[in-house]
């Protein structure tokens, strides 16, 4: 009986008889070397753009950080900044930068996106490095005199529950040396209400903060309002924050300046000078008919004030003699009206970021100016990147009067991800590459 | 005489012994004797650079590159080519008409069937040993059988009888 299998059989009669095969053997070998160094060709050129995008990311990231400044090392502020990346490293990889001479916000981008961050700049080797603040908490940051310590607010666990995400729980100080921080944790319900974070010098920090009424699942309006505002003062060499003894009329006044051991309060219509040495005590400094009072923080020597006037940016700066009682003798600062903010005072002259033309125009590039406060005459200290760095750089004051160095743009590392990316799709492509390649090869 | 000598020896002797099977199997998965010719020739050229490694045993070996070489050729020419849903009418005529038809029934399966097919019931693997030449499941291969199997049967009635025994 025929089965399949004859059929076939019978079939397969028909195939050819196979004459010579002559160098099949060579063939093959030659088929085996073709295909090999097709694919070591395509594995090759996958790593070279491998090695090309690394060794690019690597180039543009900057390289290896830069060593810690010797002690002593000169300190100096950069003749300008730039916009960081904000890929940039952080000082949990790259380790504390040493004194800074800047500090500014901006965007710090992560795996998971954007947030603000706080950039530092070397006062030594001009390098940028996101500061790793521990439990950080929203709101202000201060940088010391010296650049040595930044002072911010600290988020963590209260008694009862938060008014807010990320409740501020604390203060601490940061050490840009050593990488140290220094933590005051303040005990509370429901978080503090941080109102002011200033360096009265060195190593004195003054601070104000009121308690917040309530928490999530409190009444609104609890939740959102705050008891008023007390003033600390924490020396460094203490654990904590001693709480500022205020005289009679000032305890509703606000903390809007600090400096050289004395702090200057404010309820919008009179300024007080608090000796932090002789508490309990506010010396009256500017008398009610004085000045049309400005909203912005004021600063002042042993004996003169200056504040932007008014409560609009820009504008231009009223100085005047801050020991007088009432009927203050004040002048506005000569061409000083595109002035957006002081930052401090160099002995007789103000430090200021002001627009580069002068004028009152927004969105100006912007510098920081040395000026001075009679003549108005003003020298560029720093070129900021733009505009948009305006209120969101704080420099170190004792490096005022230090002559600037060329500032040193900082890297501009690729974003991560794309580079990871790349990397996968060279990877995949190469290996795709090498399978059609030897499937194609011909025999 | 050096390894490399002594491997091609061997090759050579394989070749000699085993073209002409190879050939007969090789026509059936496709169906035109040029073809099976370059087929043949292409699996043992591929097979030359692991020949260190297989000569003991080469046969299964070359049996997978034949015919993993002779379903890639047809999806290569899948596109090259034009097909139609008609095949015409055998041209033989007699005892010669079942061959033709058979050859015309394999040609319209698709080719893992076909190869199924080939190796189950002209080289007489069985399913596990199908299965691990095609690199596919035993259960994969049941299902190709069976579907070929009844394909053949719509399109070469006259095979019924024989198809029928292989069913049993």
């Amino acid at each position: 009986m025929t089965t399949l299998h004859d059929r076939l059989a019978e079939l397969a009669d028909d195939a050819p008889p196979g004459g010579p095969a002559p160098e099949l053997w060579a063939r093959g070998r030659r088929y085996h070397r073709v295909r090999r160094a097709g694919t070591l060709a395509i594995v090759s050129a996958a790593v070279l753009v491998l090695v090309a995008i690394t060794g690019l990311s690597w180039q543009q990231s900057g390289g290896l950080p830069e060593p810690a400044a010797p002690p002593g090392a000169t300190r100096a502020l950069p003749d300008r900044l730039w916009t960081p990346s904000p890929w940039l490293p952080g000082t949990d990889e790259d380790g504390p930068l040493g004194d800074l001479a800047v500090v500014m916000r901006s965007d710090r981008s992560s795996w998971s996106g954007t947030e603000q961050g706080l950039v530092g700049v070397s006062a030594t080797t001009g390098e940028y490095r996101f500061l790793d603040l521990p439990d950080q908490a929203p709101g202000d940051v201060a940088l010391s005199p010296d650049g040595r310590k930044v002072a911010y607010w600290l988020t963590g666990t209260t008694s009862g529950s938060p008014s807010d995400t990320g409740p501020v729980t604390g203060v601490a100080v940061y050490d840009a040396t050593t990488g140290d921080v220094k933590r005051a944790d303040i005990s509370t319900e429901h978080g503090l209400d941080a109102s002011a974070l200033l360096w009265a010098d060195d190593g004195e920090l003054v601070l104000s903060y009121g308690q917040y009424r309530g928490g999530e699942g409190d009444d609104p309006m609890q939740q959102s309002s705050a008891t008023p505002s007390e003033h600390y003062w924490w020396r460094l060499d203490q654990d904590r924050p001693q709480e500022l003894p205020m005289p009679e009329g000032t305890r509703r006044a606000d903390l809007v300046g600090a400096s050289g051991g004395r702090v200057v309060l404010t309820d919008s219509t009179r300024y007080w000078c608090y000796y932090l040495d002789q508490p309990g005590f506010a010396w009256p400094m500017l008398g009610e008919a004085g000045l049309a009072m400005s909203t912005q923080p004021v600063f002042l020597t042993t004996s003169r004030f200056a504040v932007v006037r008014g409560s609009w940016n820009p504008n231009s700066i009223l100085v005047g003699d801050a020991s007088l009682r009432g009927g203050a003798r004040t002048h506005t600062v000569p061409d000083s009206q595109g002035t957006y903010e002081i930052l401090g005072w160099d002995g007789d002259r103000l430090i200021v970021e002001r627009g580069t033309d002068g004028s009152r125009r927004a969105y100006v590039n912007a510098s920081v100016f040395r000026v001075d406060s009679r003549t108005g005459r003003s020298v560029e200290l720093v070129r900021l990147a733009s505009a948009e760095q305006i209120r969101q750089v704080q420099v170190a004051s004792d490096l005022y009067d230090v002559p600037t160095v060329a500032g040193k743009e900082p890297p501009t590392p690729f974003d991560p991800r794309a580079v990871t990316g790349g990397l996968a799709l060279v990877a995949v492509l190469g290996a795709g590459a090498v399978v059609v390649w030897r499937r194609r090869v011909e025999a | 005489m050096s390894r490399r000598d002594a491997e091609r020896d061997s090759f050579e002797e394989y070749v000699a012994a085993r073209r002409a099977a190879l050939l007969r199997t090789a026509y059936l998965l496709t169906g035109h004797r040029e073809d099976a010719e370059d087929l043949v020739q292409v699996a043992l050229v591929k097979v030359v650079p692991r020949w260190g490694r297989i000569a003991d045993d080469p046969e299964p070996y070359v049996r997978k590159v034949l015919v993993n070489e002779s379903i890639s050729r047809w999806r290569r020419r899948r596109w090259r080519e034009v097909h139609t849903d008609t095949l015409p009418e055998p041209a033989v005529e007699g005892p010669g008409a079942d061959r033709v038809a058979l050859q015309q029934a394999l040609a319209r399966l698709a080719p893992r069937q076909r190869a199924v097919i080939v190796l189950r019931y002209y080289d007489d693997l069985t399913e596990s040993q199908a299965a691990r030449l095609l690199g596919v499941s035993v259960g994969t291969v049941k299902s190709q059988a069976r579907d070929a199997l009844r394909r053949l049967r719509e399109l070469v009635p006259d095979l019924a009888h024989e198809l029928e025994e292989v069913r049993r």
